[in-house]
């Protein structure tokens, strides 16, 4: 039963999500599908393309990727990443969905600190971590190649374990 | 099971204000031809569909039932005549009810509403927000919904705006606006003018200003009223009034005059018992055609500015109202009709309360001037993005003022998913009403509660004597949400937020504030919390 629920409950979400996605990214993606489609092989665009590695609470990994100045929420709506519930407010710091926990070296480089704003949401995530950051706030630079973060568990994860 | 209990097709009311509405027979919207269905509020089309939760919690957790909380004829006797809780406001309600039942308790819905649980435990809150996804329900005034989508369709065209929505349609407004009203860089651009009338508010404070005992020769809330006005206005409407000057726009006090009647019969429809959905008294065509005066005022303000946008010279930053436009002008009227509405006596009953404690707690008040003193060298400096960036100390004066009284006592959804609220069940489609007021009052959450303590707020030590509280790092933070949290937190937050910092920052740099009244500062109970009865400061000017 639980996991009937469990998988009914994802469908249901990840078609909200898209929902959402659809009205936040239709031009964005627009823009992405151009890029994408006149570039290829061009060695300057490809530059410009960060590779990041989303870690689940399970372990499972998501890789991804965006450009320079993309935000972290940015890679997962344009690439349709599927994190339950992720970026609720659309990267407005009003919710905390887009927690994630960052290695402590890959924290310290972050090239700006977290804002005041930043800082009353974290205070409201779940599981917060000394390396935490919301992922609306972290914009891709050219040495964030590589970058792995975590995802953390959610209270929903919580709840079904 | 639970769907026996299921209310009809629109509750009552608004978050903190349920009590009222418990008595209001029925629902307009209920009445009215179905026209427009796909337009309506099926809230409960937002409930999740799955079964309901069969894991171990919820297994574990106390039957819905075995809530505590009167039954429909005991809540109905308590409000009669000689009842209990007959004439008390609804702070005063929560209270008592509270003393009888405990943290968590059900009240009846009454007359097919929902049944609301009251409750008091941070983590309940937590739990209610964490679960409330993409699309919170979480259910506005009425009168304003049967005005936009039942009397004026031609106008709104079936957009009901942020207080009125819920679900798909609601998320496509809100998306739509929330770039433009919430991102923080987006609105502090508009600093610089939100500063110059904070300078004109200190101007017209000086007229009024008795020299010798630098006492006031006005009402200062309606005074600040004023002020708060006239910066909603120009965020809203790109127009100055003019309340500061000498020569406010001709239409302004008109206006003015219209958004106290709404606020007067707002509370009189949407929060005490009334018949208007079934029966639409003289009075109540009368709230309606304040309704419409906003409307035309509003709608006039932005035609006239539309004329003026193709005129002037386009500045590389657009202002809200240019951005509201280019999304379409039904947004940009409506929105700016919210923001007009929910902006001035919110605004102004949030500053009075923080301008109150610092008034009577002088060492923080100094504190926080040797902050100011120090982005501030002469009181006429500017304030600008880069030298505001960093005031944690008036920061944290505004969250301790909104935490002693967050003038929105409680706020309110209705859950979508099966939840366990203290130990109980409670089925999706219920109503929970989160009594932060109480909370962020009691010594269980914050020590001293009672005293205005800004250091609580401070994320790291300010100097060597204004230091971190130990109590910042283990609190719930969910106790304090003034403005709420999540996709449906308060839309105008950093824009409030902005016009306090800005404000108390001109303030308090350039006066000592003392509190004259011989009383404490006193509340009245409608929509909000507002400051009533006497309230006078005295205003010394600072040497330097």
């Amino acid at each position: 039963m639980l996991v009937i629920n469990t998988i009914r409950n994802a469908a249901k979400l990840s078609l909200r999500n898209a929902y959402i996605r659809n009205c936040l990214s239709n031009e964005i993606r627009a823009a992405t599908n151009f890029t994408r489609t006149f570039s290829l092989g061009l060695a300057l665009r490809q530059q410009d393309v960060v590779n990041v590695t989303f870690v689940r609470a399970n372990g499972e990994k998501i890789k991804s990727s965006g450009k320079v100045g993309d935000s972290l929420l940015d890679v997962v709506v344009n690439n349709n990443v599927d994190l339950d519930g992720f970026g609720a407010c659309e990267g407005t710091l009003t919710c905390s969905t887009c927690h994630l926990i960052f290695k402590e070296a890959d924290y310290e480089k972050l090239p700006e600190k977290p804002g005041d704003e930043e800082l009353d949401m974290l205070d409201l995530a779940y599981d917060l971590t000394d390396t935490s950051r919301l992922g609306c706030q972290i914009t891709l630079t050219k040495d964030m190649d590589g970058l792995e973060v975590q995802v953390p568990a959610t209270i929903n994860d919580a709840r079904a374990a | 099971m639970w769907k026996s209990r299921l209310p009809m097709k629109q509750l009552g009311n608004t978050s903190q204000l349920i009590t009222g509405r418990l008595f209001s027979v029925g629902s307009a919207l209920h009445q009215q031809p179905q026209s427009q269905p796909q337009q309506q509020n099926h809230w409960e089309e937002l409930l999740e569909a799955t079964p309901t939760r069969s894991d171990e919690e919820w297994m574990k957790a106390k039957d819905y039932s075995a809530l505590p909380g009167p039954s429909a004829l005991r809540l109905l006797s308590y409000f009669l005549p000689g009842g209990k809780l007959h004439s008390t406001n609804l702070v005063q309600m929560n209270r008592r009810m509270r003393e009888w039942y405990g943290d968590i308790y059900r009240l009846p819905g009454l007359m097919g509403k929902t049944d609301v649980v009251f409750t008091y435990n941070p983590k309940d809150f937590e739990v209610t927000y964490r679960n409330e996804g993409m699309w919170p329900i979480r259910i506005g005034l009425e009168t304003f919904t049967y005005y936009r989508k039942v009397v004026r369709p031609d106008v709104f065209g079936g957009i009901g705006g942020l207080v009125s929505e819920q679900g798909k349609s609601w998320a496509e407004f809100r998306n739509k606006v929330n770039p433009v009203l919430m991102k923080v860089q987006n609105v502090r651009q508009n600093l610089p003018q939100i500063d110059q009338i904070s300078k004109e508010f200190i101007e017209k404070l000086e007229t009024l200003r008795d020299p010798a005992t630098h006492t006031l020769n006005a009402d200062f809330n309606e005074q600040l009223k004023s002020w708060a006005f006239e910066a909603i206005s120009f965020v809203a409407l790109n127009t100055r009034m003019g309340l500061l000057s000498d020569q406010p726009d001709a239409n302004a006090a008109r206006f003015a005059e219209h958004m106290t009647n709404f606020f007067n019969y707002s509370f009189k429809y949407d929060v005490q018992p009334s018949v208007w959905p079934y029966y639409k008294t003289p009075e109540f065509k009368k709230f309606l055609k304040t309704y419409d005066h906003i409307t035309e005022i509003t709608t006039n303000y932005i035609e006239a500015a539309i004329e003026r946008f193709k005129h002037e010279e386009q500045p590389d930053n657009k202002c809200v109202l240019q951005q509201l436009l280019a999304i379409n002008k039904q947004v940009a009227v409506v929105m700016a009709m919210d923001m007009l509405m929910a902006g001035i006596d919110t605004t102004s009953s949030a500053f009075v309360t923080i301008l109150y404690h610092l008034a009577c707690n002088p060492e923080k008040q100094a504190q926080l001037h040797r902050e100011l003193l120090r982005i501030l060298p002469s009181s006429d400096d500017d304030l600008t993005l880069e030298n505001t960036k960093n005031l944690p100390y008036l920061r944290a004066c505004i969250k301790e003022g909104l935490r002693i009284t967050s003038i929105t006592p409680g706020n309110f959804r209705i859950t979508t998913r099966d939840l366990v609220l203290s130990g109980y069940r409670v089925p999706r489609g219920t109503g929970i009403l989160m009594g932060v007021l109480e909370l962020s009052n009691s010594d269980e959450y914050f020590a001293s509660s009672a005293q205005f303590v800004p250091e609580r707020w401070l994320k790291s030590d300010v100097n060597a004597e204004t230091k971190v509280c130990p109590e910042a790092r283990n609190r719930n933070p969910f106790v304090y949400l003034p403005f709420g949290f999540g996709p449906r937190t308060c839309i105008g937050k950093r824009i409030a937020e902005l016009e306090i910092e800005t404000l108390l920052a001109r303030l308090l740099r350039r006066y000592k504030v003392s509190w004259l009244a011989e009383t404490p500062l006193q509340y009245e109970s409608t929509i909000i919390l507002s400051p009533r009865g006497d309230i006078r400061f005295k205003f010394e000017p600072h040497s330097d």
